[in-house]
């Protein structure tokens, strides 16, 4: 089984907010009216925490943890939001009766309520992702990992429609949870290329008929970070880079006290 | 003495001012009718909710009505089984108090809703027992069923009195008289059903407002809500704002229906006992609450406590708190404690209560905010046109309800004041009072054991779909849409249940 998680290294950040912006292109989060944004109505799946704390000031990206054990998911009166097999905690839109409940357990406050019927300024609805449902007032909505694309990329391995790299990386793998592992992993590496923390074994060759959307596998905001700071791929899998970098010394998660367990794993800044 | 007890009997005389007070009610109404359905149209965006503030005064509006709601059939069962004679003139307005305030607060809540008629729909099809939403809805049917039960009972003999005259609303009281002929065997039966749903109401009632408490001890992310002094401290709530809506209810149904002789003085300072009892108790647990938050707190804790003491709420808890002392100290001066400062106190005590229901939801909320980000907002929260005509219309509500119920029927159980008399006809009905006990203690009984074998069910099979967390059986791995059938239904069928057992026992169990 996979268990998809993500790893932030706050080193690498550079606070651009490239991945809010992508994020919100990526998921048809609304924009609604100025007004609505300045009284607390924003939706930002991805948003950057500026946290003063002694010694300066913290910033860091934050999507929704997944957590292991998410409260969320617990106080849900009617199953709206679940977590599926493999950790991503997700929504179903057409479930939710908007209680609020979840965004009151939630201890990252990384859930958003869609207090009118989404809005968009000029012709931003003419550049809507089909692979993503626009959301109705009433209900919540969060991030999901870009869930649609982790589909996609299982659907593009069952039909073998993939790029040669990412092919022969699955090959070996029997399951289709492993080979989705190890695709995305394979992707992420290529993200990172040259990155310190990496080898990179791969021939250059192995890539020269590559098409760079194929990064479009990864999560938008991991695809988008300019810092190449966002680490996406499987937990459960210890070659994961992602696994790499949870096992750094500066790998920390946010507010453990919870017991939440989050699935978002943040890298210190080394001082 | 038959003469006297005769004039009580006078329903559905609308005065003047009856017609006046029911002019301004129902334009409450309307207006609120209105804005729900702006509300319903736009969405929840106007209404000044907004993120971290999630929930508002619908929310404490929910909390308050199912605290007054306390008031009535608990208080009142507990007047049956003690016996107290001064109590029983005012235990019928409790008993309407509690089932209204029951409906206003499920208005509330499908207020606060983003999707009402999904709510209504979808809890019932898809109810999760490990939600404190589940836990509400199942008490608060039941609390429901056995007020409505007990209503129900102790209307019976005042019914069967009243189908005996000349008025429109006749086949009313006939309907509702069943087979009552004042006969001995009758009244026995109907004592002992009475205190058996007496006994029966007060766990439910103390599980009522547990439950509701435990939304808020339930929820770990918000400072100061996750504490394990709520469940209790609803409770003591409950039983003084209840009592204090009791006390002016039926002060208001004195004078206007002068029942001077029926409720006493007495009854009246007797109550104020009993609330500065309750005063006291509350006092003591709001000294308690403060305590561990001032001297020993988290530092978010002591912040939200800032923000109530010195902050910009300020004044709202040191109105709560002089509305908590005021009342205490006056009752407590026995020379003080007449029908008329009873009264006033209640009246001190009750809007307070209110404001400290919005003091604990919306404080701790807006100061949820341990991770502000670039757009997150300044947090702050007040309520719109839309929230406060909602909020007055549901007080509307339950004023039109007690206002019908006591045009409709005596005000007080009459039959328990003055003794059962024989009727003068024999009833037509064939609907056994007996069948209609039973209908109720069938509904009761068949939907409590369902609900127990959906929690065990749960709790065994591990609610494969939508991950029991609460009970970590299973590892919380597989996804919704594969939820046990049992488990996705278990909410209608237990709605469907209890209609059912109630229709069935009544069939089977009349006579002929
Ligand atoms: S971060 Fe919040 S929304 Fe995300 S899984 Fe955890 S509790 Fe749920
Ligand atoms: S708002 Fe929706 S997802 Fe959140 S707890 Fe309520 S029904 Fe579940």
């Amino acid at each position: 089984m996979v268990r998809w998680g993500m790893a932030i290294d706050l080193d690498k950040c550079t606070a651009c907010q490239a991945c809010v912006v992508a994020c919100k292109a990526e998921n048809n989060v609304p924009i609604g009216s100025e007004a609505d944004q300045l009284n607390g109505r924003q939706i930002a799946w991805m948003d950057l925490v500026v946290k003063d704390v002694e010694g300066g000031t913290v910033m860091l990206p934050r999507p929704c943890m997944h957590c292991d054990n998410p409260p969320c998911v617990q106080v849900c009166p009617v199953g709206a939001t679940y977590q599926r097999g493999d950790g991503i905690v997700t929504q179903d839109y057409s479930r939710c009766i908007g209680c609020r409940l979840c965004m009151v357990a939630c201890p990252y406050g990384v859930r958003y309520f869609n207090w009118r019927e989404p809005s968009w300024p000029d012709t931003f609805t003419e550049y809507l992702n089909p692979s993503v449902p626009v959301r109705p007032a009433g209900v919540v909505e969060k991030c999901t990992f870009c869930v649609h694309r982790i589909e996609r990329l299982r659907n593009d391995i069952s039909t073998g429609n993939i790029p040669p790299a990412v092919a022969k990386a699955v090959r070996g793998e029997a399951d289709m949870e492993k080979k989705m592992s190890k695709a995305i992993d394979t992707l992420m590496r290529r993200l990172v290329t040259k990155s310190d923390e990496v080898d990179e074994a791969e021939p250059e060759e192995m890539w020269s008929d590559f098409d760079f959307r194929e990064l479009n596998y990864l999560p938008s905001c991991v695809r988008s970070c300019t810092g190449r700071a966002i680490i996406f791929g499987d937990l459960e899998d210890p070659e994961s880079l992602v696994s790499q970098m949870a096992r750094s010394k500066r790998a920390f998660r946010l507010f453990e006290e919870f017991g939440t367990e989050p699935k978002v794993i943040y890298l210190q800044e080394g001082r | 003495m038959s003469e006297q007890r005769e004039k009580y009997y006078t329903t559905g005389v609308f005065s003047g001012t009856t017609f006046l007070t029911l002019g301004v009610l129902l334009t409450i109404i309307g207006l609120a009718v209105y804005s729900w359905l702006q509300q319903l149209s736009i969405g929840l965006g106007v209404t000044g909710l907004n993120r971290p503030a999630v929930w508002g005064i619908y929310m404490a509006n929910f909390v308050f009505f199912i605290s007054i709601s306390m008031s009535g059939t608990f208080i009142s069962a507990v007047m049956r089984l003690l016996n107290l004679e001064w109590g029983k003139p005012i235990t019928r307005v409790a008993e309407v108090i509690t089932v209204a305030s029951l409906v206003m607060a499920a208005l509330n809540i499908l207020f606060d809703v983003g999707q009402p008629f999904r709510a209504l729909i979808y809890i019932p099809l898809f109810g999760r027992i490990q939600s404190p939403v589940g836990w509400d809805v199942i008490v608060l049917l039941f609390y429901l069923l056995t007020s409505l039960g007990y209503l129900h009972i102790s209307l019976i003999p005042d019914a069967a009195v009243l189908s005996e005259r000349e008025t429109r609303l006749s086949w009313l009281y006939r309907l509702l008289r069943y087979d009552w002929s004042g006969a001995e065997h009758q009244v026995h039966l109907l004592e002992s059903a009475l205190k058996i749903l007496a006994v029966v109401t007060i766990p439910i009632a103390v599980m009522m407002h547990t439950v509701t408490g435990w939304i808020f001890g339930g929820m770990k992310a918000v400072p100061t809500w996750n504490d394990a002094l709520f469940g209790p401290y609803f409770i003591i709530g409950a039983l003084l704002s209840g009592l204090s809506l009791i006390i002016i209810t039926a002060a208001v149904i004195r004078e206007r229906y002068r029942l001077q002789e029926i409720m006493s003085e007495k009854a009246f300072t007797n109550l104020g006992k009993i609330l500065v009892v309750f005063l006291l108790g509350y006092l003591y647990f709001f000294l308690a609450e403060n305590f561990t938050v001032r001297y020993a707190a988290a530092a978010e804790d002591f912040h939200v406590s800032e923000f109530l003491w010195t902050g910009p709420y300020s004044p709202f808890t040191w109105y709560i708190l002089v509305s908590l002392v005021v009342p205490s100290i006056v009752l407590l001066i026995p020379s003080l404690r007449s029908y008329r400062t009873v009264v006033a106190m209640a009246g001190v005590v009750l809007p307070a209560m209110w404001v400290k229901r919005v003091l604990i939801v919306v404080p701790g909320l807006l100061n949820q905010t341990r991770l502000p980000t670039v757009q997150g907002p300044v947090a702050d929260y007040a309520p719109t046109h839309v929230e406060l005509l909602l909020t007055a219309g549901s007080f509307a509500g339950l004023a039109l309800v007690l206002l019908l119920f006591t045009k409709l029927f005596p005000t007080f159980p009459v039959w328990e004041i003055f003794g059962h008399t024989k009727t003068r006809e024999e009833p037509a009905s064939r609907i056994s009072l007996r069948a209609v006990f039973t209908g109720w203690m069938s509904g009761i009984s068949v939907s409590s054991a369902f609900v127990f074998a959906w929690a065990v069910a749960t709790l065994t099979l591990g609610e494969k779909a939508a991950t029991s967390y609460s009970v970590k059986l299973m590892p919380t791995s597989v996804e919704v849409l594969v939820t046990p059938e049992l488990v996705t239904s278990s909410m209608i069928n237990l709605l469907s249940v209890v209609v059912l057992a109630g229709i069935l026992a009544i069939l089977l169990v009349r006579e002929g």
